[in-house]
């Protein structure tokens, strides 16, 4: 399994990345930013889980899974989102309705989340 | 010729001869007809001026009897046989006699003839007749006429009663009018005086009233006097005069009109009634009532109006509206709105908001409704402006926009807040989650350490999460997911959980549900959160090894109701109200046993409220407390 962590804060990223290792033994990648994100994916081959935070500067978290949606390699990859927003907050519940068309979103995980929770929503993605 | 040698008769005839000379100069040049006739008529001598005047010769006439010489209106003739027959035959003076002659030009001259018979020896000799012409007497005299014609039939016509009195004020004159006005007829009033006519006390003052006219002879206008009508009733007269003086300018007495105003005065009185009426409601008014006539000079204004100006009402009248009273910087806009309304481009009622001016010099912000008033014909008299002062209102406004910016602020400062605490939050708990489950040679000590970091963590994040769902509560922000669920079963799911937070501390939570089969149409994450915070509380306050339950109740009508029951020391009464709201502890915050925002059955409540629901709470002290919800079945919106 590849999983591709995206986030512009360093220590985020690292987290991410230690709960994942310390739970499984998925590969895992590493972009911050968005444009580096989608370079990734189109260099490295197909991921089988993108973890996306939303807020990042450039292209944010939305607009890479837009890029995603519109690119037909990349439309299939599922996506976490990372949102620091609270999800039951109507800002977050508007975006929602965007991600609704947004094909590529499967989940989305409200910081700071425990990594039990995290687990949990990456293994119902990946279909275990 | 006999020569007069006699001193005395020649000096005797010269006064005769010079008396004859003067004569006949004064017969010759008068401008009098004078002519001489026999008693048979016959024209014995005649003057130069009648000749000239009738255009004959002297020989033409003289010698001739004066009767032939169609000389006369041929009516005047027989009178004049008959009056020489009567003074010949009876013996009478002749009178005065007006006749009409006709002159050269065939053009009739009135005339006044004044005849002397002349005798001899005591018989008629003839008549000597002086004739003169009184064409102006007769032209004054018909004019004197007309004018005294036209002076009776205005007396005789005008609706006001014009009287004479003489120097005593005795009535001498009174036109017919008098009739209609006091019920009297002329003659009944001639031989009284004004006072007779009045009431005694109002006879009394005008008596002293016209004294003082009198004395100094004055003219005198509209002096208004009651009077008493023939029939009792009362009738009020406007009277005016002008004194009649001899050529001497002694008082004869006065002369003037009087006018009945009762009727006037009745509806005079009875408009300033009602004009005072809707003064008094004018000034009552709590706005500004103001009328301005076109040119927007200000015609009336109200008491509230004068108030807020600062000025009294006399310094405001026939002011011009603009110049005066409205800051110079709004004067432009202020007349461009009126023009607007004057030139019927804005119709009906007009609304504007601007600044006035008042004395202090301070502005007051007014809202106006303006509307035209017009009369019968449609034509604009004036703008009618009722103005309703808003300084205090557009001041809140604008705080409220301030406030409202404030609130933005807030909301962006949150916003950031949420993002900024909340990622690193996330390497705190994630990372000493990690390394606390980690199978590791770390020191105990160490690894303790990392379990009040994650601990720590979690709090923290437990606390900003809180807060956030306030604000976003408050601020209506925050949204509701509604969907079905059977709620036993939703229960029973979050009890595993619940266990385990209880577990802790060594109690249990169990359920108690009446209904098994309700589905509710509500929010599940709201009505967890609901029963995560009621639970959190029991556990948190409650004995160790007590039982919490969970009740569902048996829906009655479209609610449900669940109740989360504890065995902890109970709430006292004058709490149960106050522990609802924000920040309410049991224990002031210096020395509070149990740590916590206070919030957490405040956002219950928020919840509850959310979902369209009550929540309430029912205790004895040392005998646990019961917190309860009541939930609709189907969101009321919802309903059909």
């Amino acid at each position: 399994m590849r999983i591709l962590v995206v986030d512009n804060d360093q220590n985020t990223v690292e987290t991410l990345e230690a709960a994942i290792n310390a739970k499984t033994d998925y590969k895992i990648d590493i972009a911050y930013s968005g444009k580096e994100a989608l370079e990734k994916m189109k260099m490295n081959g197909l991921y089988d889980l993108v973890i996306l935070d939303i807020m990042m500067p450039e292209i944010n978290g939305v607009d890479v899974c837009k890029l995603m949606t519109q690119d037909e390699k990349l439309k299939n990859t599922p996506v976490l989102l990372i949102s620091a927003l609270p999800v039951t907050s109507r800002a977050f519940q508007e975006s929602l309705g965007k991600f609704n068309e947004l094909s590529v979103v499967k989940d989305v995980i409200e910081k700071p989340f425990s990594i039990a929770e995290l687990l949990t929503k990456i293994k119902r993605i990946l279909g275990f | 010729m006999e020569v007069i040698k006699d001193k005395k008769t020649k000096q005797r005839l010269r006064g005769i001869i010079d008396g004859e000379e003067k004569f006949r100069t004064i017969f010759e040049n008068v401008n009098d007809i004078i002519v001489y006739v026999d008693k048979y008529g016959k024209i014995l001598d005649i003057n130069k001026r009648s000749y000239e005047l009738f255009g004959r010769k002297p020989e033409e006439l003289i010698g001739k009897n004066f009767l032939k010489l169609d000389l006369f209106r041929i009516k005047d003739i027989p009178k004049m046989i008959k009056l020489f027959k009567d003074v010949i035959v009876k013996g009478k003076e002749i009178p005065l006699m007006e006749l009409e002659i006709e002159d050269k030009k065939g053009k009739f001259i009135p005339v006044e003839a004044s005849t002397k018979i002349i005798k001899k020896n005591g018989k008629i000799e003839g008549f000597l007749t002086i004739a003169r012409d009184i064409t102006d007497r007769k032209k004054a005299e018909e004019k004197l006429k007309e004018s005294e014609e036209k002076f009776r039939n205005l007396v005789e016509t005008t609706s006001d009663w014009i009287w004479e009195v003489d120097k005593n004020g005795v009535y001498t004159y009174a036109s017919p009018k008098i009739k209609e006005i006091l019920g009297y007829e002329p003659k009944e009033i001639i031989g009284k005086t004004p006072f007779d006519l009045m009431p005694k006390d109002e006879a009394k003052k005008i008596a002293n009233i016209f004294g003082e006219i009198a004395k100094d002879k004055k003219v005198f206008h509209s002096l208004r006097n009651w009077n008493i009508h023939k029939n009792g009733g009362k009738v009020l007269l406007e009277t005016s005069g002008v004194p009649i003086l001899d050529e001497k300018g002694n008082l004869l007495g006065y002369r003037g009109i009087d006018r009945d105003i009762t009727e006037r005065i009745i509806v005079e009185e009875a408009l300033q009634e009602a004009k005072n009426k809707l003064q008094t409601y004018f000034d009552t008014a709590g706005v500004i009532i103001l009328v301005l006539n076109p040119e927007l000079k200000i015609l009336l204004i109200n008491a509230k109006g004068c108030d807020i100006l600062g000025y009294t009402l006399n310094e405001v009248l026939g002011k011009d509206w603009c110049t005066n009273f409205i800051p110079k910087g709004n004067r432009a806009e202020i007349k461009s709105c009126f023009e607007k309304l004057i030139t019927e481009k804005v119709r009906g009622i007009q609304y504007c908001e601007g600044p006035i001016l008042t004395k202090e010099g301070e502005k007051r912000f007014i809202a106006w409704h303006n509307t035209l008033l017009k009369n019968g014909q449609g034509q604009i008299q004036a703008i009618l402006s009722t103005g309703g002062d808003i300084t205090e209102l557009t001041q809140a406004k604008s705080t409220i926009q301030q406030l409202k910016e404030f609130d933005r602020l807030k909301d962006d400062f949150l916003n950031i807040a949420t993002h900024e605490l909340k990622t690193p939050l996330t390497s705190i708990v994630g990372l000493s989650e990690i390394m606390k489950e980690q199978k590791s040679y770390l020191d105990p000590k160490y690894k303790n350490y990392i379990n009040i970091i994650y601990e720590e963590g979690l709090k923290l994040t437990h606390i900003i999460k809180r807060i956030l769902m306030v604000t976003r509560f408050e601020s209506g922000r925050e949204t509701v997911n509604i969907e079905s669920f059977n709620l036993a079963n939703f229960v029973s799911q979050l009890l595993v959980n619940l266990n385990i937070i209880a577990n802790k501390r060594k109690m249990k939570v169990v359920t108690n549900v009446e209904e098994k089969s309700l589905v509710l149409r509500s929010d599940k994450e709201k009505i967890s959160q609901l029963i995560y915070n009621l639970l959190d509380n029991a556990i948190k306050y409650g004995p160790e090894g007590q039982t919490i339950t969970i009740n569902i109740l048996k829906p009655e009508k479209d609610w449900v109701k669940i109740e989360v029951k504890d065995e902890g020391p109970g709430i006292p009464p004058e709490s149960q109200k106050k522990i609802f709201t924000k920040f309410a502890q049991l224990e002031p915050s210096l020395n509070r046993s149990q740590e916590g925002t206070g919030l957490g059955l405040y956002i219950c409540k928020l919840i509850v409220d959310k979902l369209g629901g009550t929540i309430g709470v029912k205790s004895t002290l040392g005998k646990g407390s019961t917190f309860y919800f009541i939930l609709p079945i189907q969101p009321k919106k919802e309903n059909p």
